[in-house]
């Protein structure tokens, strides 16, 4: 619960710019379970209300910290200003499969729904529960 | 040349978990070329079935991103380290009708953005905003009360396609309410009156003008080329009709209903909510609410609730702020009372619920449905025509007329010798008539007096009853030969 409260706080502060971040944690007997949650800077360079990306040098720094604390990148959040918690169609394009994509449905500033996607290599896209520990 | 391709973690899956790879190549494209050959996991994952790397990969040269064709090209040096990373990146789904294509292909000139200004100053619509609005199709069905408003404004606003339907001529009566007709358009199609009013506005609007009126056999193709159809009708046959058409041609609804003192605005999107039928999934009996030509209304209510409409159709088009899908807003104006109710899909909803039975509007009777057709199991309600009760009154025939408006109505005009009971004392006080004589049933347009005839007919009347075809409006222009008998 405390991880989730974190990235809907980074949700609603971001509000109403698009926040984003990414899932450290572990896969386990096939399931990913979220150890930490780090928010990122919303590095879009225009539209950041409705667009988000993560600077590709700035991950690169993550991925090497991440693999210090011996946890793997499971997965990147995000969030949708006074829009619904679905894909859009860039956020498709976008999805590295097996990981989960969260997403937060933040209205007048407030958290309405978070829901978390999965594409598999067929292209498939599934909805999950987030686990946290 | 060989260099290091470092691998982030998120792909490692498809290079058999390998972090560090070592690649022979001149070029970043040789690099790719061999890690495909090597790895056909990461061929398939990360590359199209053209070649072309999919969106979230990103490559990089050093601090450089590499990923296009022409950067490819770019030719190695001793020490260069080769990254495969995710691009990280997304974004909200548009809420516009109007695709991103359209409007990319859509531009403003100097004349327009002086004309737009103050809609490319709001953060909300900017520049963006006003090509969708241009490369917008909007159909407006109905050019009264409603349709004025919302065609003005649609145009005002700079929609780059506006259909407008309507069968109907101006008459004096509209001018009352209906403000894109003026004196000098009585008697000329509302088509033609509403396209100059456009033209007026903004002579750049393209404009579809079909005088006609909407039937099953007509309904799909007039709205299939447009992106949101606007209902401003005044009958229940037409709103079944067009409701019916759009939830099946998937476009959005932007309804508007006035009468008297109060209106109803909605958007029916069935793709993402209800649809008319959903809130409304029957009429009422025929005859039991007038149209604003039998019932009135007060002159701005149409202004009020199709400028309503036209908001709705602007953020549809735009793409943004609250629309009232799923919900109606109901506006009283004599007491002012605005309020949102929700509007819930219904599931067996016989066209958009989860198992329909209503797949084509001309498999489905409107007439019936709205209770226009006289069943043949229904004794036919017997009319008389205007000109024979003038002759009757002049032969001084035994008969009863019975006035059933209200008495607001009678005070703007009374019928000679005719006894007024409202419809709804009809019933209890049927002993008031004769049944040894025939009782003529007089209201303003001749539908209520049919309801009245059906009333007395269920309360269990037995004597003749006729309806005034055309009721007092189409007595008119009838001159009796005494004086007295008109007063």
């Amino acid at each position: 619960m405390k991880k989730e409260k974190k990235i809907i706080e980074n949700a609603i502060k971001a509000y109403p710019l698009e926040c984003c971040g990414v899932l450290l944690g572990k896969c386990r007997d096939g399931c990913q379970v979220v150890r930490k949650v780090v928010p990122e800077k919303n590095n879009a360079r225009r539209n950041r209300d409705d667009s988000f990306q993560i600077d590709p040098l700035e991950f690169i720094r993550l991925e090497e910290k991440a693999e210090k604390d011996n946890l793997q990148i499971i997965g990147f959040y995000h969030s949708h200003p006074d829009c619904e918690a679905v894909l859009s169609k860039e956020d498709e394009r976008y999805m590295i499969p097996e990981l989960l994509y969260p997403i937060l449905s933040v209205v007048h500033g407030k958290n309405r729904k978070m829901k978390c996607y999965k594409k598999l290599v067929s292209g498939e896209i599934l909805q999950e529960e987030i686990v946290c520990r | 040349m060989q260099v290091i391709v470092y691998v982030s973690a998120t792909l490692r899956g498809f290079v058999n978990r390998n972090a560090k790879i070592e690649a022979e190549g001149e070029t970043v494209k040789d690099i790719i070329t061999f890690l495909k050959d090597e790895y056909p996991d990461l061929q398939k994952a990360l590359f199209e079935e053209d070649g072309s790397i999919r969106p979230f990969v990103n490559i990089y040269r050093n601090e450089e991103n590499v990923t296009d064709d022409e950067r490819q090209k770019t030719v190695l040096k001793e020490g260069d380290i080769i990254r495969l990373l995710p691009a990280i990146a997304g974004g909200a789904p548009s809420k516009s009708v109007i695709s991103d294509e359209r409007r990319k292909e859509v531009t403003l000139d100097d004349k327009e953005i002086e004309r737009f200004n103050r809609h490319l100053m709001l953060r909300e619509i900017s520049v963006k905003g006003q090509k969708r609005i241009k490369a917008a199709k909007v159909v407006v069905i109905g050019l009264g009360s409603l349709g004025a408003p919302v065609i003005q404004y649609l145009a005002a606003a700079g929609v780059g396609t506006i259909g407008i339907v309507d069968f109907d001529e101006v008459s004096l009566g509209n001018l009352q309410s209906q403000v894109i007709h003026g004196t000098r358009d009585v008697n000329r199609p509302k088509t033609a009156s509403a396209r100059d009013k456009i033209k007026a506005i903004n002579p750049k609007i393209k404009i579809e003008a079909v005088n006609e009126k909407v039937e099953a056999d007509n309904i799909e193709e007039l709205i299939e080329p447009y992106d949101i159809v606007v209902d401003c009708t005044d009958n229940y046959k037409s709103r079944y009709l067009i409701s019916d058409a759009c939830v099946l041609l998937k476009k959005p609804l932007v309804f508007g209903a006035i009468y008297q003192y109060e209106g109803q605005v909605s958007v029916f999107d069935a793709n993402q909510g209800p649809c008319y039928r959903c809130q409304f999934p029957a009429p009422p009996p025929a005859g039991l609410v007038p149209t604003c030509a039998e019932g009135g209304t007060i002159s701005p209510l149409g202004g009020i609730i199709g400028s309503i409409q036209a908001n709705e159709v602007l953020k549809l088009i735009i793409g943004g702020g609250e629309s009232l899908t799923g919900k109606m807003l109901v506006v009283d104006s004599w007491n002012l009372n605005f309020s949102i109710i929700d509007v819930k899909k219904n599931e067996k909803c016989p066209i958009c619920g989860k198992t329909p039975s209503i797949f084509e509007v001309e498999d489905f009777d409107y007439e019936d449905f709205c209770g226009l057709k006289q069943e043949d199991t229904e004794i036919p309600v017997e009319g008389i025509s205007a000109d024979d009760l003038a002759e009757r009154i002049e032969r001084g025939d035994a008969m009863t007329l019975i006035d059933v408006r209200e008495p607001h109505e009678r005070a703007i005009c009374r019928f000679p010798n005719a006894k007024a009971i409202p419809i709804g004392q009809l019933a209890r006080r049927m002993n008031e008539l004769d049944p040894d004589v025939d009782t003529i049933f007089i209201c303003r347009e001749g539908k209520r007096s049919i309801l009245a005839i059906n009333t007395l007919r269920e309360a269990g009347y037995k004597g003749p009853m006729y309806n005034l075809k055309g009721g007092i409006e189409s007595a008119q222009n009838i001159i009796f030969s005494n004086e007295g008998a008109w007063l």
